[in-house]
């Protein structure tokens, strides 16, 4: 089961996010899907929404890479521990286009049951993306 | 609110906007390409406005008359 789920959670990132082909969202995501992502100001539920959320980075990052770091399965739970990088050359949460190449870390727990994703939290570095686009300012360290 | 807000990990490079780890930021290179990639997008707003520019001049009538010249000087 873990060899599964963690399998599952790799093709999901690698063919959804990084190739953008969005039939595997039909595939591996239950109708009743509920997407945790820390930078949504609410859960977004169903397919549909899944697909409108990774075309929304891959739209803002078109050369978006996510890299798995690390995967931790427990029965119908998979915690994914990953990297993302891409140049941010669309907008993204209200930010215009910047040119710039950005490189955040994030972990995304998944809920998976009969195959399908049923539920997923993700936290990622919100703050270091808004500080690399320099939309809020980095502060040199002392 | 945050008075010791430290950088991240990763920072632009302000050249040409690659995405740079800190422990090797004094390494970085800029690649030609992606500087100048970088540097066009940030005149993206500049560049579209001359193109508008040039573009309502050519179509007014003395740009009209420039092409007319210019294409007649082209054929002599």
């Amino acid at each position: 089961m873990s060899a599964e789920t963690k399998a599952i959670a790799r093709r999901f990132l690698e063919e959804a996010f990084n190739s953008g082909n969005l039939d595997v969202v039909d595939e591996l995501v239950a109708p009743e899907f509920v997407n945790n992502d820390a930078a949504l100001p609410e859960p977004a539920v169903g397919i549909e929404a899944a697909k409108a959320s990774i075309t929304g980075y891959r739209e803002a990052f078109p050369d978006l890479r996510l890299a798995i770091e690390q995967q931790l399965a427990e029965g119908e739970y998979v915690t994914t521990r990953w990297n993302a990088r891409g140049t941010h050359q669309g907008a993204l949460l209200g930010m215009a286009p910047t040119g710039k190449q950005a490189t955040v870390t994030g972990i995304t727990i998944d809920r998976i049951v009969d195959g399908r994703f049923v539920e997923s939290w993700t936290n990622w570095d919100t703050l270091g993306l808004m500080q690399q686009l320099g939309v809020v300012p980095a502060l040199a360290t002392a | 609110m945050f008075p010791s807000l430290p950088q991240p990990r990763h920072m632009p490079c302000p050249d040409c906007g690659e995405s740079v780890a800190a422990d090797v930021r004094a390494e970085h290179l800029c690649d030609d390409e992606r500087w100048l990639t970088y540097q066009l997008f940030q005149l993206r707003d500049e560049i579209a406005a001359l193109e508008q520019q040039v573009a309502a001049y050519l179509a007014s009538p003395r740009g009209r008359f420039e092409l007319w010249d210019a294409e007649r000087r082209r054929h002599r």
